[in-house]
Parts: structure tokens; sequence; C-alpha cells
């Protein structure tokens, strides 16, 4: 009785990673189907073909678009974020106070509702089809949550740690970049990868603001959607290829972190 | 001037001046431009989409009457934030991180990285994913004819649970993570002498481990509420914000309208709405975390 | 940790100084180097089948004729894809909006072309009509691209809409095939037949309710008011309908239909037009359907599905007016067109290009890549047209059905009243509302949407 109560928790924790597995049975199964539909039943036989034509549809290039416009995002906001939340979290005053409500009211913000004006903007600056220019205004709207993250982790650091160095003659500058950061790697690697992951899955932005030759992967990925009939094996096996891109980053930045993303050093107040 | 930047003004500026100068050069103009825009009449084709003109709060007034749809859609907002994101996440994700401690680490490893790959999957694909099994045909019914039980489609019957199961797969990871690593910083040595003080593990965990958790869980509600409240893909690709109007919260309501029956002023009030509709949570909980002492927040 | 830290700074550091040098401002492409004039072509590419990229290779095949003809111009192609239409609209609707940003030639769905032109996005075509083409287009086609007496565009694909039905459920239920219904009343003796000897099967499938949007108001409703006297808009008085003896016939055929028609759940789905396509049919689940003319095209050889069994175990019939009178039959088509914008570049290129894309032979070959139906009556007689009807041949009795065709009202509030006729179906199938509601709801309704003053009753 006891062996099992001791069991438990391992039973319903495999459980659920069971059920979690179940929505990719569609993914995984109709890619390499003939002629796949809704059902995961009737496709026909098992192909390879429709990765090839994927990846022959110009897959590789709206790729390469889709790691410009994520990769560009994540880095400028995660250097921008953490730069200013360091003085966020350090410095005490009423404008700060204001700075931090402001900041957390912005992560609100739909930007589904502000694209328009975007555009006429981007488009009286000539920044219309600029995949750099594109990366500046993604990154100006996934800051507000990384910073706010950023901000959570910095709290975390003691600030007695710096206080010593202060003392010693350091800089700002330099405790941030000696002490603090490299204690909130972990944190920085959270900013990081929810900035690339949501920036690799957004549609709406690149969709207005670029054109078919700069579109991302999120975009071209609708190629398979006709007026009247849809391509679903190849619609499958695209999502898997553009699945592949995040999770391949998580990996790296764990092993890179080597800490197995534990988010030690995290939110403790 | 006080606190740890006593005198290194012009440095704290420095370091913010980049955050403050890309958000204000991008958002600052269109947020504005979206306000105003939200009290005249433009659309995005017809007459109106030429010559717009100011109608004050007309929009507004529209949406507040009764037949809208908007309290509609916010009550639905209100369900989905509650079902996924507290319960769906928060909740579970705060289960799952208790579990997975007592867990073999084979366990916590495996079911652990499903669970983070979920996170990982781009949005549009987890609403296809999703979109597949709980369908009319889907994996699901066929799953359960095959065990001879009828399946009532989910995604027309219970379209609201069905996005909510959908998110809560998909965003649980997030709040697994944050209290894993809290609950890893709590020294286990005041547990175990709880433990042998004779408290059981429903006593540890509601007089001690959640106590010491409270500011984390207080931050991963403000993180996932806004969020939750933001999310469109999920639900649009999923059920469209259908049949009717039975998941039309309100990011869906105001794309309908803004894009689709492009009708972009009104739209563009709603959007006003639901940017009030997250203000309100954000400072219900910065007050509360500041109360707590757990936000470096200047008093 | 510390070094690894500053390394990672340095990394970013490095990362943002090459975005900054590769500060790259490239806007979209307008003229290219001396002496090239450019025309810019922009289309959807969803609108194609999967694979097929028939508008690419259309524009293609007319931009060399183009530059053939205009040596030193070069057409450039702007394609969109998008996840649904209206955000295509959104895309075009802002490129149209700007001079810098304007294409030359863009390709509108002809049910906004109306909405379009008043909002000034794309401009008036009056040479057209004096164009060697313009005759072979049927009057509807050519009105169908017309607003307040201009032209805006030359239709470049249309449709039909057909009544398929299953043979075999046909025969097995006593009604003997081929069938054509000549009335309403033709249509529900027949479902209720095949409801009475079979029910297993769904006797009538009819497009209904919100989620299927504008296919509810267009087939589930449209098709049969205009099988009355009355219509949604009246040309010559320049008024809306909102009501009349037509309205209520329609409401009350498709109350009668209720019990024979598809459960809430199947239309309720986005998709079902899928669904019934693909799985109900091919499995027999179907007395009869009223869909458009392209649904052949996911079952010939090379199809999205193939399925022989669609052209011998299926048979076609024609729409018929409420009670026989008239032509007898009614249809409604929509389509496409090539539009010109208001701010556009270079107009004349423009028109050129126009005329160029929508020749016969371009036409035969794009349609008939798409399983749409051509615009233009001397397109099926190309040999083009004719190769791919040996594969199809329901193609070429949809084409038969152009002649009883009409088409919605091209006007900036047909989308909100089509969003609402689109609801008023799913209320009557669901059966939350009577015909009798349902018509005093959309009165109401049409009322709030164009004002009182743009709105009568039929026969005034």
């Amino acid at each position: 009785m006891t062996a099992l109560r001791r069991r438990l928790p391992a039973v319903i924790v495999s459980l659920i990673g069971v059920l979690f597995l179940v929505p990719f049975a569609w993914l995984v199964v109709v890619a390499f189907q003939q002629h796949g539909t809704l059902e995961l039943s009737g496709g026909g036989s098992f192909t390879l073909d429709h990765f090839g034509q994927v990846l022959h549809g110009g897959f590789l290039s709206a790729l390469g678009n889709s790691l410009y416009l994520a990769g560009g995002t994540m880095v400028a906001t995660t250097v921008i974020g953490v730069l200013a939340a360091y003085p966020l979290s350090r410095f005490q005053s009423r404008t700060q106070r204001y700075f931090v409500y402001v900041l957390v009211f912005l992560t609100g913000l739909p930007v589904v509702a502000i694209i328009i004006p975007t555009y006429d903007f981007f488009v009286a600056a000539d920044f219309i089809n600029s995949k750099f220019w594109t990366v500046w205004f993604m990154t100006a709207t996934a800051l507000p949550f990384g910073t706010w993250i950023a901000c959570s982790f910095i709290d975390a650091v003691p600030r007695e740690l710096e206080e010593a160095s202060w003392i010693d003659g350091m800089s700002r500058w330099g405790s941030l970049l000696r002490i603090v950061v490299p204690l909130i790697v972990p944190g920085m690697c959270v900013v990081a990868v929810y900035t690339f992951v949501n920036a690799w899955g957004e549609f709406f932005i690149p969709f207005i603001l670029l054109q078919s030759q700069n579109a991302p992967a999120s975009v071209t990925m609708f190629s398979y959607f006709g007026q009247y009939n849809t391509n679903y094996s190849e619609i499958a096996a695209f999502a898997l290829l553009y699945s592949l891109p995040p999770v391949a980053l998580y990996l790296i930045v764990t092993r890179w972190v080597g800490q197995g993303f534990a988010l030690t050093g995290a939110i403790k107040g | 001037m006080t606190g740890l930047f006593a005198g290194r003004r012009v440095t704290a500026i420095t370091m913010t001046a980049p955050l403050v100068v890309i958000v204000i050069a991008f958002l600052g103009w269109p947020i504005v431009w979206t306000l105003a825009l939200s009290l005249t009449n433009k659309a995005i084709t017809g007459p109106t989409a030429l010559h717009s003109s100011f109608i004050g709060l007309a929009n507004y007034k529209e949406l507040f009457a009764s037949g809208s749809g908007l309290v509609h859609s916010i009550v639905l907002s209100l369900y989905y934030l509650v079902a996924s994101a507290y319960i769906g996440q928060a909740l579970f994700g705060f289960l799952l991180a208790y579990l997975m401690r007592r867990c073999p680490y084979p366990v916590r490893a495996v079911v652990g990285s499903i669970v983070v790959v979920s996170w990982l999957i781009p949005e549009i694909i987890a609403a296809w994913m999703w979109f597949t099994l709980l369908s009319d045909g889907g994996t699901l019914q066929q799953a359960l004819h095959g065990a001879g039980v009828g399946y009532s489609t989910w995604l027309i019957s219970h379209p609201m649970i069905s996005v909510s199961l959908a998110n809560s797969w998909r965003g649980v990871a997030f709040s697994f993570l944050l209290f894993s690593a809290a609950l890893s910083d709590i020294p286990t040595d005041l547990i175990e002498a709880a433990q042998v003080d004779g408290a059981n593990a429903w006593r540890r965990l509601s007089k001690i481990i959640v106590p010491m958790l409270s500011a984390t869980i207080l931050v991963d509600l403000v993180l996932i509420t806004l969020g939750t409240l933001n999310d469109f893909t999920l639900i649009f690709a999923m059920t469209g914000g259908g049949p009717g109007t039975s998941s039309t919260v309100l990011s869906v309501f105001m794309y309908q309208q803004a894009f689709v029956s492009f009708q972009l002023a009104y739209g563009t009030a709603i959007a006003v709405v639901l940017l009030a509709v997250g203000a309100v949570f954000a400072v219900v909980y910065i007050r509360i975390l500041r109360r707590q002492g757990a936000l470096q927040v200047a008093r | 940790m510390r070094q690894r830290s500053l390394w990672a700074l340095g990394l970013a550091g490095v990362v943002g100084a090459g975005l900054l040098a590769a500060c790259g401002g490239s806007s979209s492409s307008g003229s290219s180097g001396s002496g090239t004039k450019t025309i810019t072509v922009e289309y959807w590419t969803n609108f194609d089948t999967p694979g097929t990229n028939a508008t690419l290779k259309l524009i293609n095949a007319a931009a060399k004729q183009l530059e053939a003809a205009h040596p030193g111009v070069k057409v450039v192609t702007d394609p969109i894809t998008s996840d649904s239409e209206s955000a295509y609209y959104t895309k075009l609707d802002l490129a149209e909006s700007s001079a810098s940003t304007s294409p030359d030639v863009v390709m509108e769905d002809s049910f906004l072309i109306g909405a379009d032109a008043s909002a000034g996005y794309i401009q008036p075509i009056p040479e057209l009509s004096s164009w060697s083409g313009w005759s072979a287009f049927p009057q509807a086609m050519q009105q169908i691209s017309t607003y307040n007496g201009k032209i805006y565009g030359a239709m470049n694909s249309t449709d039909v809409q057909v009544i398929y039905y299953d043979k075999t459920v046909f025969q097995k239920a006593g009604i003997p095939v081929p069938w054509q219904p000549h009335s309403w009343a033709d249509i529900l003796a027949a479902a209720k037949k095949i409801k009475q000897k079979d029910s297993g099967v769904i006797p009538a499938w009819l497009y209904t309710g919100t989620p299927l949007g504008e296919a509810s108001s267009f087939r589930g409703f449209e098709v049969f008011l205009n099988g009355t006297n009355d219509r949604i808009y009246d040309d010559s008085a320049k008024k809306w309908e909102a009501g009349g003896p037509g309205f209520n016939a329609t409401w009350n055929f498709l109350a009668a239909m209720k019990p024979y028609e598809e459960p809430e759940a199947d239309w309720s789905n986005p998709n079902a037009s899928e669904t019934a396509n693909l799985t109900d049919m091919p499995q027999h689940k179907l007395g009869m359907i009223i869909d458009g003319s392209w649904v052949s095209t996911s079952f010939v050889p090379g199809g999205p599905k193939p399925w022989p069994g669609f052209f011998t175990d299926y048979g076609e019939a024609k729409l018929p007016t409420e009670n026989g009178s008239g032509a007898g039959y009614v249809d409604e088509s929509g389509g496409f067109a090539w539009s010109i914008p208001a701010r556009a570049p270079n107009r004349s290129l423009a028109l050129d290009m126009v005329e160029t894309l929508s020749s016969a032979a371009n036409i035969a070959q794009f349609d008939a890549t798409d399983g749409n139906l051509p615009p233009r009556t001397d397109a099926t007689s190309q040999p083009a047209w004719s190769k791919i009807n040996k594969e199809d041949p329901v193609l070429t009795f949809a084409s038969s059905l152009l002649q009883y065709t009409t088409y919605r009202p091209n006007l900036p509030d047909y989308t909100q009243i089509s969003t609402e006729i689109a609801a008023l179906t799913g209320d009557v199938s669901s059966g939350s509302m009577t015909a009798a509601q349902a018509a005093a709801a959309y009165k109401a309704k049409v009322t709030q949407i164009v004002g009182a003053s743009n709105a009568e009753e039929a026969g005034s």
C-alpha cells in the first residue's frame, strides 16, 4: 500500500505525459499519408513525398526569413529588455513606479489593433517591406513583456552582492555585466526563448508589413490552403518542419546554460 | 533621488533609453492614432474608408448598448481566463511541479520535455492539432468510435471547454517551470521538520509551501492573465469564434468587427475595451504584489 | 560564468551591429534600371487549387505577351498568401490606399468592387466598353463588375450553383433519374421521399448559418430569392428591398426544408463544405447538395481527392425558380475580376495588361486549371478548355447555367447585409426563429443598416 502510494505521483505524471502526446497524433500520421484529410484514417499509403514538395516549395527561403525575424526580435528584446530592467529593478523613485505601470499596461496591448496605423507609418517612413524594420516593430511589441520578466529575475538577485562591488569602486555597468547577468542567465533564456517562440508564430505583423519575398514561414504556410480545396498532408508536413526550429533552439539554449531550464534564481520576491 | 541608483541618474537613463526610444517610436503614435480612430466611423472599405468623420463616443455607445455582443464577449474572455489560465495553467502547473518532485528522474525528464515541447509548438499549429483532435470526424471521435462510444463534437457542443483545453495544453509549461524552480528553492529541512511534527501533505502544502510561494504565484498570475486576455490565434483557428458566437472572446470579437466585417473604427473601440480590461487586472495585481512587498516598486 | 556572460553580451552586440549594418530599408519593387518600366500585378495565391499556381501561370503568360508588344516593359508579380479572404482584402486595400505601394493591376472579388470603388481604391475603366473582347462577355458578366454605371474591372472567372444529387439514393427512394426539379415544391417532395425511404441519409445538404459565412447567403438564400420576383436590391428604384412576398416564400421554403437538412452540428463547422464534399458525398450519405460548380475539381484524377465515382454516381440538376415561372431556372454567380487601382502608377500599361489577361485563350487556360467557369462565351471553344473538359464534363453542364445567372449587389452595404442573411438562415435551420420571425428580423436589420430612406417593401 505504501509502495503504491509512493509510486502514485509517477503514475499520475506519466499518464499526464501520455495524454499530452495525443494531440500530436494527427500531425505525425497525416504528414506521411498520400492523400491526408482531417481524419486519421483513409489517407492512403505511406509516403515522404510531401516533405519533398514542401522543401522544394520555397520553404527554405521562408525559413530564412523566419529565422531573421524571430532571431532578430529575440536578440534585440533580450538585450534591450535586460538592460532596461536593471534600473527598473534597482532604481527607486516615483517615475520608476509609473514606468512599471506603463510597462505592464503595454503588455496588454492587442497588436492586431495597431497594425493599420503602423502600416501607414511604415509606408510614410519607407520602412515597408523591410525585414530589418519589421524586426524593430516586433521588438517594440515584445519588449514590455520581456522587460517585465527580466525585471522579476533581477529582483531576485540580492543587492548585497552588488553593494560590495560598488564600494570597491565598480560602476553600475560593471556590476550589471559581471555580477547580475551571470546570475540571471536562465532568466535571460526564458525571455529569449519566449520571445523567439512568439515571434516565430507571428502571422499578422509580417503579413501586413512584408511582401512575399520577405514572408516568413508563418505566412507561407497558408499557401497550402486553396479557396475550395486544402492539401492536408502537405500542411502536416509543413507544420512538422516548421515546428522544429523552436524546439531546436530550446534544446540548444538549455544545453548551453547547462541547467535543463530549471529557472533557478527565479522569482521569489 | 533615492535607492541604489543615487547619483547614477545618467546611468539609469542611459540603460532605459533604448527601451523608451523603441517603444515610443514604434508604438507611441500607433496607440494614439488607434484611440483617435475609435472615435470615428472609418472602415477598411466603402465610402467611410475615403471620408471618415468624427463621431465622438458613438462606437462606444453602440458597444455598451444591449445586444452588441460586448458583454457576452467579456464574459467569455473571463471564462477563458479562469478555465485555461488560472485552472489549466497556474493550478495545473503547480500540481504538476509538485508531483514531479516525487518522481524518479527519467519520468521527470521525459514528461517535462513533452510538456515543454507543447509550449514550443507555434500557436497556429497547436490550434490545428487540437482542431483535428476534437472536430467532427477527428481523432477523438474515431478513437471513441472504435471503443463503441458516441461522440458529440466537442468543438461544436462545448467550444469554450475545447479551446480552454487546448490553451492549457499549450501554456502549462510556463507556469510549470516557474513553480518547479520556486519549489526547489524551498529548504527541504523546513518541510521535513513539519513532517516530523506530524503535519500531513495537505497541511504542509497549505501552511508552508503555498505561503512561501505566494509571490511566485502572483507574478505567474499577472503574466498569464495579460497573455491569455489577448490570445487570439488559437481560438480563431479552432472555432472561428463559433458556433455562432459561443466562443467569441473579446480578441476574436475585435478581429471580426475590424477585419472581417471591415468596420475598422468599431473594432478599434473593442480593442480599447480589451486594453481597459487588461489594465484593470494589471492594476489589481500590482497593488497586491506591492502590498506583499514582493515587487521592488517604490512606495 | 563571467566569461560566458560577457561573451553572450558581446555576441549580442555583434549581431546587433550586424543588423544595423545590414540596414536595408528596401521598399517594394518600383522602377528598376534605366529605361525599364515595370508594372505590378497583385493577386491572391489562395484563389487557386493548391499546387496548380494557375493565377501565376496566367499572369506570366499574359506578361510574355505584353512584354512582346511593349519592349522595355517588365511585369512584376506581387503574390499575397493569407489565412482568409478578408485578410487578403485588408492587405489589398492597404496597398491600394497609397501611391507608393499601389500596384498597377489587382484581382478583386466582384462583390467587393462597389465597396472598393466608393472607397476610392479602384478606378473606372471606360475603355473596356470599346475593347474588342468586351462583347464576348454576356451582359451579366459585364454588369457584375460595374458600379454606378461605370466599369471597374473585367471578370476572369465565375461560377454557378448546382444541385448535385446521388443517383443511388434517389433510385432507392423511388425518384426517377435523371432528375430535374421544376419548382421548389419538387425539391421538397424529393427530400421528403428520401427521408421516408432511408433515414440514415441526409436528404438535402444546404449551406446555412453564420459559420459558413457568405456561402450561406449566396447558395443558401439568394439562389432561391432570385427565383421569385423579389431581389435584395432594386436596381431601378435604387433601394434595398426589406421584405415582400418573395422573401416570405424563401423563408418559408427554408423553414420547410429544416427536417430534411443536415444537423446543426454539421453546418456549425466552418469546414463543413470539406466534410460534405470529401467525406459525405463519397460515402453516399447525402441525397442532394446545393454547391458550387467547382466541386468536381476535387474529384478529377490529379485533384486533391480523386474519386471517379463522382462522375458516375452523381447527377447534376439546375436550380428551379419558385414555381417554374420566367425562364424556369435561376442561378447566382460570383467570381473575380482584374481591376486597376486608383493610384496605379502606369495606367495605360495597366489597361493593356488587363486586356491581355482577359483574352479568350488566357481565360480558358486559367479557368480550366482552377475549375472555374469562364466569363467569356468564346472561351469554352478554346483548345485549353476542351482538354480539361474531357476529364470533367460537369463543368460543361455548369457553363450552360450561366444563361440563367444573377449576381450579388456590388454595393458597400452588401457585406453587412450578407452577414445578417447568413445569421438568419442559421436561426431558421436551428429552429430558433420561424420564417415569419426571420422575415421581420431581416426587415428591421436592413432598415437599420442602410437607413429607412434607402429601404423599401418589395412590390411597391
